[in-house]
């Protein structure tokens, strides 16, 4: 990726981008929340199944991505954008807000909160998408960047989807297309939005943070082409109901994610320097997860009617859970620590006499409370998976994803607490240093 | 962009500044940043600093002018950046 463009004087503060990360955990805890309800397993149509599953991808993955795309597009653009941490705040009110309104369409049916919801959410998104776009259009691409931007037309397919699925939920009839569209609704949901930007931002950060060797450039340049092209002929096929398009997808999904959870887990095992590290863990259990899933569906296409449909909620499960959720965990273990380092190491660079005062990152967040985090996490994923088989699991699934949500929203506020005394020390001493 | 260059200066620069070596390569971010200010805050008055880097550190060259550095990079063609550092009022003593 060239990064000669970044400007670190173009970073919004601190405050702006953490505040996502913090109010992203408290909705995995809602979600949490839900998963303890015991009859969401009845059919993947009922409505408390989908108002858990949008707690977790808008709640909390919609909530990080955006929290990452304010830090990263005032850098990127070079120039910052004019009163970005007070726009950002607006921004993530309103987006708070009309994500806990959210789920209560699944919950109690009205017109009035559909409209309440839409606004609420749509405003902000379009406003960011429109940002998006100005930077993405005056900065060079590079194969980190086209993959976003291919996860970008999958999330715009996925927003209009869903919200022609919510008007028609509750202003027409349910019909049989209405199905297929939620189907493609998810597709391009997990598969397209999400996992595109997973594969765009690993092919920079992997390389970057674990000390590994580029990906090969065949996956780079050619996977996330051949995997959104995979996605449209998916989605064709669906639609028409055309059984060669759709098992021509299928074989082409097996090629790009086969592929990519390969590629990624032989740079794992090329790091420089093997030291423990639980963002690798949590980027390995996503990995190994994308595998399973692929295993997983598989197996559901050759059983009997009653155990498709659990194993197919189980596929869900996995990429929800096992490969998105845990690899942003992990990334969120390693980000939000290097953000408050690089705020602290500007601030302590501008006075001689705070020079030396640079923090490490175990400062901020002990490697020991990563592990922590990685083995509650290892904990509550067979539940998860299991809930949809055995629904007095669900229960004890919840449970666990409000503790271990808890327990990231706590390691998520001590780096911000920590971030604001190191700031204050910083500040206090060049003060001294000035008086002197 | 750096000079892509199949040779490269070792123990001098290419103003013939002696040089301390600092291979930050194997490390993972921030330390590579911490290690080089550190050793910039140790080096002795007329040396240079020879960075040996996986990256173009961008951030560090933002940082490099308002403390009095000037610095040059050469990319090796196996892809590693060396980069020499040194200290403004050096150069203007030579």
């Amino acid at each position: 990726m060239n990064l000669s463009g970044l400007s670190l004087d173009a970073m919004p503060s601190f405050q702006t981008p953490v505040r996502f990360f913090v109010t992203a955990p408290v909705f995995a805890m809602l979600g949490g929340f839900l998963l303890m309800l015991s009859d969401l397993w009845v059919s993947r149509w009922h409505p408390h199944l989908i108002a858990m599953t949008h707690v977790f991808t808008l709640g909390f993955v919609l909530m990080v991505m955006c929290g990452a795309l304010t830090q990263i597009l005032p850098v990127l653009s070079g120039k910052g954008f004019p009163l970005v941490d007070s726009t950002a705040k607006i921004f993530h009110g309103l987006l708070t807000a009309g994500l806990l309104v959210f789920p209560f369409n699944f919950l109690i049916p009205s017109k009035l909160l559909v409209l309440l919801t839409s606004c609420l959410i749509a405003v902000p998104l379009l406003l960011m998408v429109f940002l998006i776009v100005k930077v993405f259009l005056s900065t060079r691409s590079n194969v980190s960047i086209f993959s976003i931007k291919l996860a970008g037309f999958c999330l715009i397919f996925t927003l209009l989807s869903g919200l022609w699925q919510l008007g028609s939920y509750h202003w027409l009839e349910a019909s049989a297309v209405g199905k297929v569209l939620t189907n493609v609704h998810l597709i391009f949901g997990l598969l397209g939005w999400v996992l595109l930007t997973v594969m765009g931002v690993s092919f920079q950060v992997i390389p970057m943070f674990h000390v590994t060797p580029e990906f090969p450039a065949l996956i780079k340049r050619r996977l996330p082409v051949l995997h959104f092209v995979v996605l449209l002929l998916l989605a064709g096929g669906l639609i028409n109901q055309d059984a060669v398009s759709t098992w021509l997808a299928f074989v082409g999904l097996h090629v790009s994610l086969i592929g990519y959870s390969c590629s990624a887990l032989w740079l794992f095992t090329q790091r420089r320097r093997k030291v423990p590290d639980a963002t690798v863990n949590f980027w390995r259990l996503g990995l190994v997860c994308l595998l399973m899933a692929v295993g997983v569906f598989d197996v559901s296409l050759f059983v009997d009617e009653t155990l498709q449909e659990p194993l197919q909620m189980m596929v869900a499960l996995c990429v929800l859970f096992g490969v998105i959720i845990a690899i942003i965990f992990g990334m969120l273990l390693k980000i939000v620590p290097f953000l408050a380092f690089l705020h602290v190491q500007q601030l302590s660079m501008k006075s001689m006499a705070t020079m030396s005062l640079m923090p490490s990152m175990a400062e901020f967040l002990e490697s020991g409370r990563g592990h922590q985090l990685f083995y509650g996490f290892c904990v509550l994923l067979p539940m998860v998976l299991l809930a949809p088989f055995e629904p007095r699991l669900s229960l004890l699934a919840g449970g666990m994803v409000l503790i271990v949500a808890a327990y990231l929203l706590l390691l998520m506020a001590t780096v911000w607490i920590r971030y604001k005394k190191k700031e204050a020390d910083l500040l206090s001493i060049q003060e001294q240093s000035q008086l002197e | 962009m750096p000079e892509l260059s199949s040779e490269i200066n070792q123990g001098f620069d290419s103003a013939g500044r002696p040089c301390v070596l600092l291979d930050v390569s194997g490390f993972e971010p921030p330390e590579p940043f911490k290690q080089i200010v550190k050793a910039l805050a140790s080096l002795k008055a007329g040396d240079a600093l020879h960075v040996v880097h996986r990256r173009e550190p961008f951030p560090l060259y933002q940082q490099l002018p308002g403390l009095g550095y000037e610095y040059q990079t050469v990319q090796h063609i196996d892809g590693l950046y060396h980069i020499y550092i040194w200290h403004r009022s050096h150069k203007d003593k030579d």
